[in-house]
């Protein structure tokens, strides 16, 4: 390895290394290098590596998302997703903003995450189920799976992929990005330098551009992990929020950053995690979307006390 | 291999390691399983690769259920070596001693200790009254079927200079990895750490100085000169004679080297500390 292709935490400090590294070793932004003259993202796989494009993200909050007793409230959170794809499309009305990414002749795939202690909640499943209805699709066209995402999910001509955001000993988060993981038929080759490669996934022929929508649910992300099952409920928190986005890399850019806020705002200091790299690799080595918070564009909607980002 | 289980105890053998079969009001729900390093990955989601890093050999885990209450999960690492065993409850600790093993936490529903080869932890996915009470005496009867306590952390974790020192925040691991983890320095292994190196990472804290230190055993001194080497042409351009150099967010950084091991300051608030760190390390290895 040539010191060139080597990247020392001095780089960061020198203002070397790029913003999104620096975002994934979790060190500050503000001396790392900017991107160049911006145009706008469009999908996840119409550009090439290291062009530089601008991406979008929503952001939508509402107090009443989650109860005290952490009950999800459905109909909170189906309205929370209706201004966020309204947002998003630039559609007046959210049956406008769902006919722009569901098509009535579509067979629509709900790539979902089941990871015990945090799985994607089954109301925000009922919901993206009663969009894509809404929206013309038959009741038996509309596939929920994880784990058989490889085999229930292949033929589909449309995927939304929603999972709550959480740290993650091997890849420091699990986001969008790496919950296309279960389209492999090997996900373990994926876990080499932190699963730099998680990116990789999106181009295998079972799911290379069919992503419609990307969800990274934060309603009660978990922003620290511990022990063998990497879960401590200490570290979970009502945060009551949707990340939603076109760009999987940008929404999980920004979850990242959500959890690292989260942990200094706790701890005092950024604890120990796994560098998030293969959210900056999803970037600057297989241009997948945009990692650098400078040339993310964030959508604020709804609450907005404690934000943190 | 393992101590023997007090009369009456029903309890479950794990080719070796022992289980309880209830836990106050939580009952095993099945045989305990074993793991090895092939299929470590089978049972943790997400976080085997840390297990890994050190001398794992094996896992044996029971799961306990009780109506109306969170399912406890029972895992015992046989690490191979109580320096591993401590490596692995010094990865993640954050202090809390419960008097357990060698070495103990309890915090959110999860206890974890360390007590000989063998790091054990006892976990909920959430923390009630009664869920603290039976995690603690599965503990308990756990750490009692294990071979008795007596173990001190590694040698070079004692090599560590004492002013200072946070003792909740000291790491010992092995692998480059490992290190990125805790403070990442690098996207390539400079400081040529391996199975077959020995590393203690700590922090200070005197006044309203901090500083962090790196200290770092080697299997000869040849491969001690090389990562200095490295580490000097990666890291460390334009140190001094002293061996330190000022980073560019104005803190200070530095190593020497002395035998089979190398001191590093990864970053100290002032260069005076930097120095008292330095100079006490090396004064504390030729003793």
């Amino acid at each position: 390895m040539s010191k060139k292709e080597q990247i020392t935490r001095r780089d960061f400090l020198r203002g070397t290394a790029s913003a999104a590294l620096a975002a994934a070793v979790g060190l500050p932004l503000a001396s790392c290098r900017a991107g160049a003259a911006p145009k706008e993202w469009s999908a996840p796989t119409a550009r090439g590596v290291g062009e530089e494009v601008r991406s979008k993200v929503v952001l939508v909050r509402d107090q009443a998302a989650v109860g005290e007793d952490g009950t999800i409230n459905e109909e909170v959170v189906g309205r929370m997703l209706d201004e966020a794809v309204c947002a998003l499309t630039e559609k007046g009305t959210p049956a406008e903003a769902w006919a722009e990414l569901i098509k009535a002749e579509d067979l629509v795939g709900i790539k979902t995450n089941v990871w015990a202690n945090l799985p994607t909640p089954p109301e925000l499943e009922r919901v993206l189920r009663h969009r894509a209805t809404a929206a013309g699709v038959a009741n038996d066209r509309i596939r929920v799976t994880d784990r058989e995402a490889r085999r229930l999910l292949a033929d589909c001509t449309a995927l939304i992929n929603v999972r709550p955001a959480r740290s993650h000993h091997w890849s420091g988060m699990g986001g969008c990005i790496k919950n296309y993981i279960m389209f492999s038929d090997r996900p373990y080759q994926y876990h080499d330098n932190a699963c730099e490669s998680l990116a990789l996934a999106w181009e295998l022929p079972v799911c290379k551009g069919k992503t419609r929508l990307n969800i990274l649910a934060v309603l009660t992300p978990q922003f620290y992990g511990r022990g063998p099952h990497a879960f401590d409920p200490r570290y979970v928190w009502p945060y009551k929020g949707l990340i939603v986005g076109f760009d999987p890399v940008a929404c999980d850019a920004l979850g990242a950053e959500l959890l690292r806020a989260k942990r200094i705002a706790v701890f005092g200091e950024e604890q120990p995690l796994t560098p998030t790299t293969h959210i900056a690799a999803a970037d600057e080595k297989y241009g997948l979307g945009v990692a650098d918070l400078n040339r993310i564009d964030i959508i604020r909607l709804g609450w907005t006390e404690d934000s943190l980002i | 291999m393992i101590a023997l289980v007090a009369a009456g105890m029903a309890a479950c053998r794990g080719e070796g390691i022992v289980l309880p079969d209830r836990a106050g009001l939580w009952r095993a729900e099945g045989p305990a399983k074993t793991y090895d390093r092939r299929t470590l990955y089978d049972y943790i989601d997400g976080s085997a690769e840390v297990y890994l890093a050190y001398g794992f050999r094996k896992l044996t885990t029971r799961r306990y259920v009780c109506e109306g209450q969170p399912a406890i999960a029972a895992d015992v690492f046989d690490m191979g070596s109580p320096a591993d065993a401590y490596g692995i409850f010094s990865f993640e600790r954050m202090g809390g001693h419960v008097g357990l093993g060698d070495g103990s936490e309890y915090g959110g529903g999860m206890l974890r200790f360390w007590q000989g080869r063998y790091f054990v932890c006892v976990s909920a996915p959430k923390e009630t009254e009664a869920v603290k009470q039976a995690t603690l005496q599965l503990g308990r009867r756990i750490s009692a079927a294990l071979p008795k306590p007596g173990f001190g952390p590694p040698k070079i974790v004692s090599l560590l200079p004492s002013q200072g020192l946070r003792t909740d925040r000291v790491r010992y691991f092995h692998q480059h990895g490992s290190l990125n983890y805790h403070y990442f320095l690098s996207t390539e292994n400079i400081l040529n750490l391996g199975t077959d190196t020995e590393a203690a990472l700590a922090q200070y804290e005197i006044g309203d100085a901090k500083a962090r230190l790196l200290l770092v055993r080697y299997p000869s001194q040849e491969r001690a000169q090389e990562a200095m080497e490295s580490l000097r042409a990666s890291y460390l351009e334009g140190a001094g004679t002293g061996g330190l150099v000022q980073l560019e967010d104005g803190k200070w950084a530095g190593a020497r080297q002395r035998g089979v091991y190398l001191v590093v300051v990864l970053e100290a608030s002032d260069r005076s500390l930097a120095e008292r760190l330095m100079q006490e390390s090396i004064k504390r290895l030729r003793g």
